[in-house]
């Protein structure tokens, strides 16, 4: 067995389970307060990842955009509660199930008239670009041509696209786009450049034999944050985006599980999860406390679904919603729909059985890959044969 | 003008209305029972007047608001509570956070922290069950917790639904006498009971339900000897 391959694959897992954890919190909130399966929860997660985008590429920096689009989903889900579920609140079980279902193909269609029905690629955090004199006349022209490139750059400032610095650094060009630009249109921009100014330089100096190499550059959450050494094996190298996703995601779980717990206002949701009526003889607006219950939820999912664009890099697009949704409402199911840490163990369990049957088991079987989902489901079904509660939901303690 | 007030009060559920025409008050610092049997409207009418049961006809005004059909939240902060019928505590929740809930409204947060200790002093139980789940007390240590949390509110009116079902004679006698010194300390208690000698003991005035209609109402002293009382709801020939 490869153990570098292993060691890969068990921190791909950990890292779909994390974001699998964070959508299934939301299922498992929004189940155990109106007993709602909320079929739309995965469009929440999607348009998460669309706001992201969205903002990183109208230039808003990475670490605002995600607490922003953290809070357009929490609006976003307190909408739908509004208009959609709060009408059915005394209706039986099923018009509201088949509503959350409508919702969720009403998001997806509309994800599509808005952004198109192709998949995105996730911003590039860091669009820059060092530039580097080479062939033969290089020491002897470098700086000249370089300067010329900087010059012919300068012209095009303002965009598109646009350019935020040009910067000599020793012997090089630095060249940052404004986020949000793609490498695409930065690539043209910087052949368009090169090409006037080769041409210039070789009016100037007639049969110069230089040429320029245009390295892209990379995030830091790109680049490897640390590398595990594995001893005869290939050592495996682990990029920043990993352990800012993990520790993302755990900073979010001990935050929700405070507010659940230590919290007046989550000592309330637990309280109308429990008895609505009751509530509300307590003075909890009932109503109110679901919002916030949706508005947390959809935060939750919004955050996983960024952090799946980060980490994939690619993969945003109008349907990307419904397999992650399926999997977190399982992993809702597997740890014991209503229990919010239930939900963050089950979205680890299945990330792990997925990532581990897509790398391993369909392999050693000489079955498809995609059976993994089978997989994930295969034990979902096997915990609710032998836990019908699920792994950490228990028994209703109530006594007469 | 009296605090509580229901004047011709029509309520049910869904097209089956369950209360023809409720006229009822409840004066400050009294104690008014509604005794009937099983199925009377009794529930009902404590849910009525409290915002969970719609009204469809008729009235409530408390401390000289009218607040027929408000939002249950609004009708609690205006200084109203229940004890409802087989407690309903959130039994998830331990003894602490149950008493917590029960003063959600509440703002002052000292007063809050001195009146669970009142609460803690009238039921020691309590205190030390303190960090257990409600689910997992007693019967009559829930029915402690459920007045408790209740008294958390500081509320101006009590309305308590059969706070004496299923509990040992012993500690009924123990949670009337409770009752009897809240109300000596300023609460108004507005009590539906099944067990009628109790209530009636207890009582200043009462009321006789039957099949969603009010059929005697009168001071529980004369209610106690009337005879058609004492042979329907007291067991007596």
């Amino acid at each position: 067995m490869d153990l570098s391959l292993l060691v890969n694959q068990i921190i791909n897992a950990l890292t779909l389970g994390g974001i699998y954890a964070l959508i299934a919190v939301g299922y498992t909130m929004v189940y155990g307060i109106i007993k709602l399966i909320n079929f739309a929860h995965g469009e929440i997660y999607m348009m998460g990842a669309f706001f992201g985008i969205l903002l990183i590429g109208a230039g808003m920096p990475f670490f605002l955009a995600l607490p922003t689009s953290m809070l357009l989903c929490a609006a976003l889900g307190v909408l739908v509660d509004t208009v959609a579920y709060r009408p059915l609140r005394r209706a039986p079980r099923l018009a509201a199930l088949i509503t959350a279902i409508g919702v969720s193909l009403f998001l997806q269609n509309l994800a599509m008239l808005l952004w198109s029905a192709s998949e995105r690629p996730f911003p590039n955090l860091y669009p820059a670009y060092r530039i580097r004199p080479a062939g033969a006349d290089a020491q002897r022209y470098g700086e000249e041509l370089l300067s010329r490139y900087a010059q012919e750059l300068d012209r095009r400032r303002e965009g598109p696209p646009r350019i935020k610095a040009i910067r000599r650094e020793n012997g090089t060009l630095l060249v940052e786009f404004r986020l949000g630009t793609n490498s695409f249109e930065a690539i043209r921009t910087l052949r368009q450049s090169r090409r006037a100014v080769l041409a210039a330089l070789e009016a100037a100096h007639p049969g110069v034999q230089i040429e320029t190499q245009e390295e892209s550059l990379d995030h830091f959450f790109n680049r490897p944050a640390f590398v595990l050494d594995l001893g005869d094996v290939r050592p495996v190298e682990v990029r920043w985006k990993v352990p800012f996703i993990w520790a993302t995601t755990i900073l979010l779980m001990l935050l929700l599980e405070t507010l659940v717990q230590r919290t007046k206002m989550g000592k309330a949701m637990r309280a109308c999860a429990l008895d609505k009526d009751t509530a509300a003889l307590m003075g909890i607006d009932v109503n109110r406390i679901i919002a916030l219950t949706f508005a947390i939820g959809s935060a939750m999912a919004a955050a996983a679904g960024i952090m799946f664009g980060l980490y994939r890099g690619s993969g945003i697009g109008y349907r990307m919603g419904f397999q992650p949704g399926v999997i977190a409402f399982a992993a809702a199911v597997l740890g014991g729909i209503g229990n919010v840490r239930g939900a963050m163990l089950g979205g680890v369990v299945l990330g792990v059985v997925q990532v581990i049957s897509t790398a391993y088991i369909t392999d050693w079987l000489g079955i498809s890959s995609s059976y993994s989902f089978a997989f994930a489901f295969g034990i979902l079904i096997l915990v609710i044969l032998l836990r019908p509660t699920g792994l950490l939901g228990r028994p209703s303690a109530e006594r007469a | 003008m009296s605090l509580l007030i229901l004047s011709d009060v029509h309520a049910g559920y869904g097209k089956m209305e369950v209360l023809h025409g409720i006229d009822l008050y409840a004066d400050e610092g009294e104690i008014v029972t509604l005794i009937g049997a099983n199925g009377a409207g009794k529930t009902t009418t404590l849910n009525a007047i409290c915002g969970l049961v719609r009204i469809t006809e008729g009235t409530v005004t408390f401390r000289g608001r009218e607040i027929t059909n408000w939002p249950t939240k609004d009708i609690v902060r205006l200084g109203m509570t229940q004890v409802p019928e087989g407690r309903k505590l959130f039994s998830e929740l331990t003894v602490r956070e149950n008493l917590e809930m029960g003063a959600y409204l509440r703002k002052d947060r000292e007063g809050v922290r001195r009146d669970m200790e009142y609460v803690f002093e009238l039921f020691p139980r309590l205190r030390e069950r303190a960090g257990q789940l409600a689910g997992s007390l007693s019967g009559g240590e829930q029915q402690m917790c459920a007045i408790a949390r209740a008294l958390m509110a500081r509320p101006q009116l009590l309305l308590l639904d059969e706070p004496s079902l299923g509990l040992a004679p012993l500690l009924v006698e123990q949670i009337f006498e409770i009752l009897q010194r809240l109300n000596a300390d300023g609460t108004t208690l507005l009590l539906v009971e099944q067990n009628a000698r109790m209530a009636l003991e207890i009582a200043d005035r009462a009321y006789v339900m039957e099949t969603g209609r009010i059929i005697m109402q009168g001071p529980a002293k004369e209610l106690i000897h009337d005879p058609r009382v004492r042979s329907a709801y007291l067991g007596e020939p």
